[in-house]
């Protein structure tokens, strides 16, 4: 994709891309949009439409949502991403496309949005809210404001009866992208190299209790009693699972186009800019190895008075909790699996020559940041027959990183390439269904694929 | 004599006489009644605080209140006594999680299988009696005083209050300090104070609040202490959390320096735009606007709404409920710590805000020596010269006790420009 933003910029990055060597891939970004930009001016301008549309569950039901979505664009949940860069001067132009109650011609009620985490954000046009300017019509537009602050994972959500309108949909992520990084094509998400990728991925948390949901679409909305909201589904960035394992913008997904699945090479360093937008919290969960949470609200977890101080932790599991975003630094590289997870065999010409990490060091081979201890040792058990096999989608038929064995009829076939899979999820075991069906909710899939692979 | 008064009084003798005294408060229990929005009633149990130091005769014209009067327990008191009169008509009992006490007892009673159960925490105050409590090692921070007896039933009924304690207090040229060192210093401080009301007072298995208070407030506090946000000012927010619930109050426009949990600084702060407080929490963070406005702080957990309120919006319009307060940050132009609307000159330094003839003016934008109330002319320097080198009030614009060459030059700058301007003369 050729990138808006100007051409320093695209030097810097490809500087960068060259250092990174093999394992940087072009295409590893999170799917968003940058709006338009204006490179002379340093300005990116989104131009918003808040609708009423559905939204599909993996059960074949529909869900009616309000949703942010670009003019011109079908509305979406959550909200278009945007990706700016630090130091522009955003301004985010929003209108006010709902259905009116009853017949009425009018929206059944004002929206508006509110960047939280950002300082000096002016609104103009609209009517005053109690929060912000807001947006009462098609012919009544809402202008935001604001230069873009320190890099880092916000969120932005309706600043009008939010208890209602962030259940109904209206919420986005923000990602605020250092100054010197090209959102197209980033390599770190703060000025500090501890904050450096080779993949980003967005987890954005959220629920809905559709009672609530039909109550508005039937215009009954006095009948909402917001204190006994009981959510019944739970989705990965406005996709609940397995559809969070579709790609991006798949087109059967109309209204909900960012995809939860997430893909590395053993090795690679992958950002997770996981967001609390909800309204309960959410106990994520990686599966593989921990994570280091890095940064909070779109602050690195150093001491404001020293930056030498460093607050990041590792953790497997921590609430995600509503109004918070959390950036965490996921590696892995099968380090201490005890058998060679390539298979390789004595003679086959590969080699293993250790880095400071003890990982394989040569960068164009497939076998790049193998953990050289375990190199040619022989699976420690021998397989049990296929009938004594549970299989699930991702069964790639072998032990073995890039292999692929003989799979029963039927069973398996979402692995293509062979990789290591790990199910990422919530941990609150409810939160694993759709409407009480396992398997759903906030669930998704890291797999991890040899160098070979060309990773999107 | 006003309780808190009296304690500040003895803090400050303690302070002179170099050793620490005990911060004494008289409250009593009893029963009250909260309307809400949609006019229900609900019936309460809350504290008053008595008016004199005689328990014996109740708490006068002390009014019981949810949630029970604030007790701040001065720097320099290292001791903190409880008297309480329980007007109730059962027992109750005074704990403050996160302090050290003494001795607790537990008070225990035989269930239906003849199985004890701790039934308080510590000891009780029967209905008519007045009981005691006492801390002896008080410590720096935002904690809560709740009832130890029963804890499921009677805190939900509102036996809940804030006790604050500073490391430092302020005093004239010294700055508050919430804990020890000067990292922790600040401005003002602001408690705001989360719980949750069920009108059915069921039980905790069957909870379902349907009310949301803040300060025992429901519907959104509008421009909450303003003089207590001021540009440039750091101000303190205690947080606390009494209700079953988890909530997470979001700051919108700027981050929040989270500096304490439970009472306790952390050994780093955290820069946050929403802090979590589960059931029982007290968080203190520091705020510091940069630019004047209103700053919505509102629960991201999203109970903003009581339970009938939705309905009452999709006509009325804009209520966002409860949960929610604006902190209207107040402009300070001239950056003295003294906001425009109070400050006697507001684009002059003057943090002593001196103003040696009274009209509202600080000498230090006040060259107008005539009192005409127009520019300052030719005959207030007239005057200028017939009082330089004396000590007349009014000409020593710096207030250093002579009219010198410094004050010349104060009036050189003022020369021809109209008196202030002052925030207190419109
Ligand atoms: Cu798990």
């Amino acid at each position: 994709m050729k990138s808006l933003f100007g051409k320093a910029a695209l030097a810097t990055t490809s500087a960068a891309l060259l250092l990174a060597g093999t394992a940087f891939n072009a295409e590893a970004r999170i799917a968003g949009t940058v709006g338009t930009v204006n490179a002379a001016t340093q300005t990116q301008t989104f131009n918003l439409v808040v609708s009423s549309d559905y939204i599909t569950t993996p059960d074949g039901g529909t869900v009616t949502i309000w949703g942010y979505g670009e003019v011109g664009k079908p509305m979406q949940y959550p909200g278009p991403t945007l990706k700016v860069r630090a130091g522009y001067h955003v301004v985010v132009n929003l209108t006010n496309n709902l259905p009116g109650a009853n017949g009425l011609t009018t929206p059944m009620m004002p929206v508006s949005m509110i960047f939280p985490g950002q300082t000096g954000v002016t609104a103009t046009g609209g009517s005053a809210g109690l929060m912000t300017q807001e947006s009462n019509g098609p012919a009544d537009t809402v202008s935001y404001s604001f230069t873009a602050g320190q890099p880092g994972t916000y969120m932005y959500q309706s600043g009008t009866r939010p208890g209602l309108q962030v259940d109904m949909g209206l919420v986005g992520a923000l990602l605020v992208y250092p100054s010197t990084e090209n959102p197209d094509f980033p390599t770190k998400s703060y000025d500090n190299a501890d904050a450096s990728f080779d993949r980003e991925y967005m987890f954005m948390m959220t629920e809905m209790d559709p009672k609530i949901h039909q109550l508005v679409e039937f215009g009954l909305i006095n009948q909402i009693n917001n204190t006994l909201t009981t959510p019944t589904l739970w989705f990965l960035n406005g996709r609940n699972g397995p559809d969070t394992l579709f790609p991006d913008f798949a087109s059967w997904l109309t209204h909900q186009p960012y995809s939860a699945l997430t893909r590395m090479h053993p090795g690679e360093k992958v950002l997770m800019r996981m967001i609390g937008a909800g309204r309960e919290q959410h106990p994520f969960h990686p599966h593989g190895n921990n994570y280091t949470v890095i940064a909070r609200d779109g602050r690195m977890l150093k001491t404001p008075a020293s930056a030498t101080i460093d607050l990041a932790f590792s953790d497997y599991t921590f609430d995600v909790t509503p109004g918070t975003t959390f950036d965490a630094i996921f590696t892995w590289t099968g380090q201490g699996l005890n058998w060679d997870m390539f298979g390789h065999v004595a003679g086959d010409g590969s080699s293993c020559i250790p880095d400071a990490q003890g990982l394989h060091s040569v960068a164009t081979d497939p076998n790049y940041k193998e953990p050289c201890a375990d190199h040619l040792k022989p699976l420690p058990v021998v397989m049990p027959e296929n009938l004594s096999l549970g299989f699930g989608g991702f069964w790639r038929g072998s032990p073995f990183i890039g292999a692929l064995g003989a799979l029963p009829p039927g069973e398996g076939g979402l692995n293509l390439n062979g990789g290591v899979v790990h199910i990422w999820h919530s941990h609150a075991e409810k939160e694993l269904t759709n409407n009480d069906i396992y398997p759903g909710g906030i669930l998704t899939m890291l797999i991890i694929e040899p160098y070979g692979v060309n990773i999107p | 004599m006003n309780k808190t008064a009296l304690s500040l009084l003895i803090g400050a003798l303690a302070l002179a006489g170099g050793s620490a005294q005990a911060a004494t408060f008289n409250l009593c229990a009893g029963t009250t009644s909260k309307t809400m929005p949609d006019g229900v009633v609900v019936s309460m149990w809350g504290f008053a605080l008595d008016d004199d130091a005689n328990l014996t005769n109740g708490c006068g014209t002390g009014v019981v209140q949810v949630p029970g009067p604030a007790l701040n327990v001065p720097a320099n008191d290292n001791t903190l006594v409880i008297n309480v009169r329980n007007d109730l008509a059962e027992a109750i009992s005074i704990v403050i999680p996160g302090q050290d006490a003494t001795t607790m007892t537990p008070v225990m009673q035989l269930d239906a299988q003849g199985r004890p159960r701790v039934h308080s925490f510590t000891h009780e105050t029967a209905p008519a009696a007045i009981g005691t409590y006492t801390w002896t090692a008080v410590a720096p921070g935002t904690y809560a005083y709740q009832s130890g007896t029963h804890p499921a039933k009677q805190v939900q009924m509102g036996l809940y209050g804030a006790v604050t304690k500073n490391f430092v207090d302020a005093a004239v040229g010294v700055k508050a300090q919430a804990y020890p060192g000067l990292s922790y210093e600040y401005d003002n401080d602001i408690t705001l104070f989360y719980s949750e009301v069920d009108p059915a007072h069921t039980s905790t298995i069957e909870y379902k609040p349907q009310y949301f208070l803040i300060n025992g407030d429901d519907g959104l506090i509008a421009n909450l202490n303003p003089t207590k946000v001021v540009v440039g000012q750091r101000t303190l927010l205690r947080l606390i959390n009494l209700g079953l619930k988890t909530h997470a109050p979001m700051i919108n426009g700027m981050h929040m320096e989270v500096i304490a949990e439970d009472g306790k600084a952390y050994r780093n702060s955290q820069l946050q735009a929403t802090v979590v407080m589960e059931a029982g929490e007290t968080v203190d963070a520091f705020i510091t606007p940069t630019v004047a406005g209103s700053y919505a702080l509102f629960d991201r957990m999203l109970y903003l709404t009581d339970h009938f309120q939705m309905g009452v919006q999709a006509t009325a319009a804009l209520n966002p409920g409860t949960l929610a307060v604006s902190l209207l940050a107040l402009a300070d132009s001239d950056g003295d710590g003294v906001p425009d609307v109070s400050d006697n000159c507001t684009l002059v330094k003057n943090t002593n805000q001196r103003d040696s003839n009274g009209d509202g003016y600080g000498n230090m934008c006040d060259a107008d020596l005539d009192n005409s109330g127009g520019v300052v002319n030719s005959a207030d320097y007239n005057l200028f010269r017939q009082r330089y080198l004396t000590s007349d009030a009014d000409a020593d614009f710096n207030g250093d006790g002579v009219v010198n060459t410094a004050d010349y030059s104060i009036f050189r700058g003022l020369f021809l420009k109209p008196v202030g301007p002052s925030g207190l003369v419109p």
